[in-house]
């Protein structure tokens, strides 16, 4: 069987691109052949795999996936196929987090709405990240929908940390604790939050601490903002964004983190989480979007996001040796049930019901 | 007495004052009502612990520095979420030392705040689990606000509500246009783009337009200053829609999907 892939870019870094290239990897692994096709060639290619261009899909696939977390074009294409049409549905952001911040973005993601909606009566099944994305699936009317979690590869995130970031953060670790999150600069990651709080940690606990903001410059305009924010709140001197990064930095990241806090007020599914619990970093989050689902009790999980109590949550864990090891314990457990090698398991099933 | 006080809101809400409240009103007394029962709880629960608390051996302070001598009936306010409650117990005492009570508190609030990394953690009863029970990980927020109550207190939640804005339309376009640029994660489609980039750049002019209007409505602004800044203003519109054109020729040499 022939089951070919299709997204609007696969670029190195990413969490959809690593899924989609786990996804072709784990098809061949089942014997099928696996092709990925791409609408635009991204910046930065992920080495080692081959792409070809949309304009080049053809009817040979018996199915296609169909990866879908923003408005494109690529949809008609998608739709015009004649084998089994599968949407794998990432979840796309709320428009209004873009409002005013970055208008075509907003427009963009309303693009998206509508290609699922025009998806759902065409397509032999939806898949959705977690099940809340489930829910937006059934939602949207495709029948059947099933759920596959992100793929992550444990090995793609045990790289050796890279040594200058690695020395750098030491030196910043020694001082004091060192806050971190991971995601790209948006409305919707609320990184502006997470310097509130992290403000207020630094006020009550430790004036020392650092707080690393690591991702992509994907609304510019807000990452300015939020730097803005930091100096106003006088802890300009504490705040670090990085990125992109690389595997190695990233891994540097996490290694010298104490704490990964998570604050975003949208998120299908949010890959950091469950990296950061592979990399035994304690997890304080939000209870926003998937995050409880994903975190699966091994998250500090506030309801609240008032700053002041998001800082003493983050003292609580770090001053509690026990606490933090426990969090420790879960959040590696965890970590495991993500493991590529036990959610590839799923494929064979997930093609069945396609077919079915 | 916690107990028997938690019968009192049983019996206002069978009476016929709390029948005759709207509901938002009801609700407003129940919580007052229901917060301060809540409060005598605790601090009913804190003085069986007082009354069952025995004397320990070796009472170590954060410093590792051993205080043996005890003074008992000790008293100290904690801030909760219900309300204030007083906290008795035995402290634990060195010649020359602040009691281990009190190098508690130190390391938990916010008026002496630390330097460096946490110091290793006190164990007090009151504050953290007990040794022999599993880590509470599901009550962190509630400890969490409890802590925050008193660190509201001293200032700490000063200016952090301070708002994030996006910027003016000239120079949020700027910002994500190098976003755009040099960031191509989920790249957008290209046509859906290019529209709203054109949209931008009429917006752009707009605001350049309003921009212009609002400066020459101030009749004390002297004509060079005009001028000088008209030209910025020219300057700065030619960088962004040079900015713009670059993009949009970016969008037509990407292949068609």
């Amino acid at each position: 069987m022939k089951v070919d892939q299709l997204l609007p870019s696969l670029v190195a870094g990413d969490a959809i691109s690593g899924h989609v290239v786990g996804v072709k990897r784990a098809l061949e692994d089942l014997g099928h052949r696996s092709e990925i096709f791409v609408g635009e060639v991204g910046a930065y290619p992920v080495p080692g795999v081959t792409t070809r261009p949309a304009g080049e899909l053809d009817a040979a696939a018996d199915a296609v996936f169909y990866h879908l977390s923003v408005g494109s074009s690529l949809t008609d294409r998608f739709l015009a196929l004649p084998g089994r049409r599968v949407v794998v549905y990432h979840n796309v952001t709320p428009p209004r987090f873009f409002e005013g911040w970055d208008p075509p973005m907003a427009d963009v993601m309303r693009g998206g709405y509508a290609d699922l909606e025009r998806c759902a009566p065409l397509c032999a099944l939806g898949i959705g990240d977690s099940e809340l994305d489930r829910s937006a699936l059934d939602a949207a009317g495709f029948s059947p929908t099933d759920v596959l979690p992100i793929l992550i590869d444990p090995d793609a995130l045990d790289v050796v940390p890279d040594p200058d970031a690695a020395a750098d953060l030491g030196g910043r670790r020694r001082r004091g604790r060192i806050w971190l999150f991971v995601g790209r600069f948006a409305p919707n990651k609320c990184q502006a939050d997470v310097v509130r709080a992290f403000a207020a940690y630094r006020r009550a606990v430790d004036p020392d601490a650092t707080l690393l903001l690591v991702g992509g410059r994907f609304t510019g305009s807000y990452q300015d903002a939020v730097l803005d924010l930091a100096a106003t709140l006088e802890v300009g001197d504490g705040v670090i964004a990085r990125g992109p990064v690389s595997q190695a930095e990233l891994a540097a990241c996490y290694r010298a983190a104490d704490v990964f806090v998570c604050l975003s007020e949208h998120e299908g599914f949010c890959v950091p989480l469950v990296e950061a619990m592979h990399h035994r970093v304690p997890v304080v989050a939000f209870a926003a979007g998937a995050v409880p689902e994903t975190a699966g009790g091994a998250a500090v999980v506030l309801r609240d996001k008032d700053p002041v109590v998001v800082a003493a949550a983050v003292s609580e864990v770090l001053g509690d040796e026990r606490l933090r090891a426990e969090m420790v314990r879960r959040g590696s457990s965890r970590a495991q049930e993500f493991d590529i090698a036990r959610v590839r398991d799923r494929l064979p099933q997930l093609l069945d019901k396609a077919f079915g | 007495m916690a107990r028997t006080s938690f019968e009192g809101p049983l019996s206002w809400l069978d009476g016929a004052g709390a029948g005759a409240l709207d509901h938002v009103v009801f609700e407003e007394e129940l919580g007052t009502r229901g917060r301060d029962r809540l409060r005598q709880m605790f601090q009913g629960h804190l003085d069986l612990r007082a009354l069952r608390e025995e004397r320990i051996e070796g009472v170590a302070c954060a410093e590792g520095v051993c205080h043996g001598a005890v003074e008992g009936g000790h008293v100290r306010p904690l801030s909760t979420i219900f309300g204030p409650v007083r906290v008795t117990r035995l402290a634990y005492r060195r010649a020359s030392t602040c009691n281990a009570a009190a190098v508690q508190v130190r390391t938990r609030c916010p008026w002496v705040p630390q330097r460096g990394p946490h110091r290793p953690p006190l164990c007090w009863p009151e504050m953290r689990s007990d040794r022999s029970e599993a880590p509470d990980v599901e009550g962190v927020e509630r400890r969490a606000r409890a802590v925050a109550a008193a660190w509201r207190g001293a200032g700490i939640g000063r200016s952090l509500d301070t708002p994030v804005r996006p910027p003016a339309s000239s120079a949020l376009l700027a910002s994500n246009l190098e976003a755009y640029r040099h960031e191509p994660l989920y790249p957008p489609a290209t046509s859906l783009v290019v529209r709203a980039l054109r949209r931008l750049r009429r917006r752009l002019t707009a605001d350049l337009g309003l921009r212009v209007a609002r400066l020459e409505r101030y009749e004390d602004v002297s004509t060079d200053e005009i001028a000088r800044t008209l030209a910025r203003l020219d300057v700065e519109a030619a960088e962004l829609r040079a900015r713009v054109g670059r993009l949009e020729e970016d969008a037509a040499r990407t292949p068609a999907p």
